[in-house]
């Protein structure tokens, strides 16, 4: 029986994603649990497994497609089984098979305006524009201005239009052309060839002084610096990170912790055989001086706050690709042997990129952790939907006072950032303080070990 | 070179293709003893005698039929069809069967019928005495379809049409039977699907065919005096297109207009533009525009007939538009 392979919606915030792999291929046998291809989302990447049994009879969305959710991609059957007509017509273009334009919105070519039916007789020409619409993005650059632009090896952007409504005439190319020098320019026709066909505008070249004009290498150099498109989870991170940072008025408290005691209890732990990290009593420390202070475990949008009574602590993790925040759920009340475990689990499976969207959704309070990074002191933005972050520098040995004291101490400076329509300096000084107390008082940790 | 009217120059050739073939003969209604409604087959029946220059009785519809059947079997006949109105009573003989016999029977017969007939707006014939129906014809496989515009162009292609193999709708206009042309005595021919450029020009390519090549004329004139360089083509056969000569002025000029008697919607110059933004859209410094007839009935009244075709003046607003001149209203 013939069955159809849906991409999932496996989390009420994503509407659409892309397949950047398939692992299986037209014809082959499927079994149950095999992975059959793999999906981008703005959160993560997913292997997707097959629910069926039976053969890989159609593949209905090429690699590189991006689609909504619940879309039909492929059909799992028996080989001779026929391939529902309806559903194969969901086929995206794409740019290797010219198929019929598809009913996927996102992925269709956007339709061209259709005329009004004939009861109007349409002016020939565009609306007039001002001269500052001309200059705009949204101008018009005729088919035939495009040619000369194109086989001249430049680019539109700064050519002034004085064709109807501002439009980008031929005459306006020869002109700019001419006022440039094009006519002038050294180049090798195979240069010229090479940024024809890689878009480069000849015209804004970086072309060192004196020397034998455009060459074959400085065309290289331009594609080489040609601006990509950031990947999907660059782009989400600069999308909600400039939102943060410019919607959230951020201010920022300090306190140097000495971890001097901390660090030599935790080694004679070590030789007990009991393995825990800094980061494990920091996340700890975080998560009882939130129950404290309810304010910085919330989020508000200026007109309400939203007070979280459980702690689900995101913990910044850098990965190849960007950076995740996997997050540890219901802190509170994780003993150290727990969240270290958690810890550590999560941060492997986030640099191995197997972390699931729900294991990333829902922390109120992040910590990022740059201890290992060598650094002295750095401030973070705060995770939107949140109302601050810890920021944890390295432990370094300075000179620092002890008991009235001049000592080489184990200092490690952390930093609170925090959202001012929310928080107070006053509230952030407690709070950074009351962290640095716990970490600094051996006896409580003992209490909390059961030394 | 002597100068002679387009309808003495279209009876020239009818002389002279009936001299030179005798399987050539002609009928419709009226054509021999009164010698047609425009006089082009005056005298035809004094020199041929009447089994070659037949009068028919008031019936289009066995002129169609009787001409398709007597082209199958081995004449070349050229039936008159007095107003292009009335080729509705031909449609089933000309596009069932002289448009398809040939293809259907494999090739083993073939149909040399020209339809001669003349129509367009401009002399108060009202609605049914006026059309342009051209379209219709060029939309049907097996036709050729030819519009002169000059006495050169006419007696010129009307020949070519009667040696032609293939049924040829050949479409007079009323309005030019009386303007006098150059046509050189000697005989000559013009080959169907070959435009003709009748002006050159580097600015913009006017498009057009029948009566609207003089009006492109003396807008092409006009628009020169404002510095715009007007090509003109004469499309002369509509069906085969010379879509070679049209891209070619294209490239060149970045501009087109369409130029046309016939009712914009579904008419002659949709397909041209379609043509174009196919092949030579790159070449393209402005949309391409059709000057076309309203999509209405030719009125009865002067005053409301005159607007419902094209004439110089909208045909220049519309080029001065492309150009991004200012028009008064």
């Amino acid at each position: 029986m013939i069955q159809t392979v849906i991409v999932p919606k496996f989390d009420q915030s994503v509407e659409e994603s892309t397949i950047v792999k398939w692992h299986k291929q037209e014809g082959d046998a499927v079994c149950k649990g095999d992975i059959l291809f793999e999906i981008e989302t703005e959160k993560t990447t997913l292997e997707i497994e097959s629910f069926f049994e039976g053969t890989l009879l159609k593949i209905i969305v090429a690699e590189d497609n991006t689609v909504p959710v619940m879309t039909p991609v492929a059909y799992i059957g028996d080989p001779g089984d026929a391939i529902p007509e309806a559903e194969s017509a969901l086929q995206p273009a794409s740019p290797a098979e010219k198929t019929a334009p598809s009913s996927i919105p996102v992925s269709a070519p956007p339709k061209a305006e259709t005329p009004a039916s004939g009861v109007t007789i349409p002016e020939p020409v565009q609306p007039a524009r001002s001269a500052s619409d001309a200059s705009s993005s949204a101008r018009i650059v005729s088919p035939r201005a495009r040619r000369l632009i194109r086989e001249s090896a430049i680019s539109a952007g700064p050519i002034p239009g004085t064709g109807p409504g501002g439009r980008v005439e031929e005459k306006d190319v020869q002109a700019y052309l001419e006022a440039k020098g094009y006519d002038s320019l050294q180049i090798t026709p195979t240069a010229k060839d090479l940024a024809r066909e890689n878009d480069i505008d000849l015209l804004a070249l970086d072309v060192p002084q004196g020397g034998e004009g455009i060459t074959e290498e400085i065309i290289q150099q331009a594609i080489a610096e040609k601006p990509v498109p950031l990947s999907t989870m660059r782009q989400v991170i600069a999308r909600r990170l400039t939102e943060s940072f410019t919607t959230t008025p951020h201010f920022f408290t300090t306190v140097s912790v000495d971890m001097t005691d901390l660090l030599s209890w935790r080694e004679q732990l070590k030789q007990e055989g009991k393995r825990l990290s800094v980061t494990d009593f920091i996340l700890k420390a975080i998560a009882s001086a939130l129950m404290e202070f309810p304010s910085l475990n919330s989020s508000t949008d200026g007109l309400t706050v939203r007070r979280r009574s459980r702690v689900h602590l995101g913990l910044a993790v850098s990965i190849s690709e960007g950076l995740v925040v996997p997050v540890i759920r219901d802190t509170q009340n994780l003993d150290l042997a727990e969240i270290h475990e958690l810890a550590a689990s999560l941060a492997t499976r986030a640099r191995d990129g197997k972390l699931a969207p729900a294991e990333m959704a829902g922390s109120t309070f992040t910590v990022s952790n740059m201890g290992m990074l060598n650094v002295e002191n750095f401030t973070a933005i705060i995770n939107p939907g949140e109302s601050a972050i810890l920021a944890v520098a390295s432990v370094q040995a300075v000179p620092a006072v002890h008991d009235r004291k001049i000592e080489i101490r184990s200092m490690m400076k952390i930093t609170l950032s925090a959202d001012h329509r929310l928080v107070d300096g006053a509230m952030a000084a407690e709070f950074v303080n009351h962290i640095k107390s716990q970490l600094e008082n051996l006896e409580t940790w003992k209490g909390l070990c059961g030394c | 070179m002597r100068e002679i009217t387009y309808r003495d120059a279209l009876k020239e050739a009818m002389q002279e293709e009936m001299r030179r073939d005798p399987s050539v003969f002609t009928m419709g209604e009226d054509i021999a003893v009164y010698g047609g409604v425009y006089s082009v087959t005056k005298g035809l029946l004094e020199e041929f005698g009447d089994e070659r220059v037949l009068d028919t009785p008031i019936s289009e519809a066995v002129i169609a039929g009787a001409g398709t059947g007597a082209a199958a079997v081995g004449t070349r006949p050229v039936i008159e069809i007095m107003y292009v109105d009335f080729m509705t009573f031909c449609m089933d003989q000309i596009v069932n069967q002289a448009a398809k016999m040939r293809y259907m029977f494999g090739g083993k017969i073939k149909v040399p019928l020209v339809v001669r007939t003349q129509g367009g707006a401009g002399t108060y014939c009202a609605a049914q005495h006026s059309e342009s129906l051209e379209a219709w014809f060029t939309h049907v496989p097996g036709l050729k379809v030819v519009m002169p515009a000059t006495p050169y162009d006419a007696k010129g292609l009307l020949k070519s049409s009667i040696r032609d193999d293939n049924p040829v709708i050949f479409i007079e206009h009323n309005l030019l039977y009386n303007q006098k042309g150059p046509v050189p005595e000697e005989e000559y021919l013009v080959p169907l699907g070959l435009a003709d450029i009748k002006r050159e020009g580097e600015d913009i390519t006017i498009i057009t065919y029948s009566s609207m090549v003089s009006v492109s004329l003396a807008a092409a004139e006009e628009l020169a005096t404002a510095g715009i360089r007007a090509e003109v083509i004469d499309l002369r056969t509509l069906y085969p297109l010379d879509i070679e000569t049209i891209l070619q002025s294209v490239r060149k000029t970045g501009r087109v207009v369409i130029c046309e008697p016939d009712c914009k919607t579904g008419g002659v110059g949709g397909e041209i533009v379609s043509q174009i933004t196919e092949y030579a859209f790159d070449y393209l410094d402005a949309p391409p525009i059709r000057v076309a007839g309203r999509d209405t009935p030719i009125p009865y009244s002067p005053a409301l007939e005159s607007i419902a075709v094209p004439d110089k003046n909208e045909l220049t607003k519309a080029v001065y538009r492309l150009f991004g001149r200012k028009v008064e209203s």
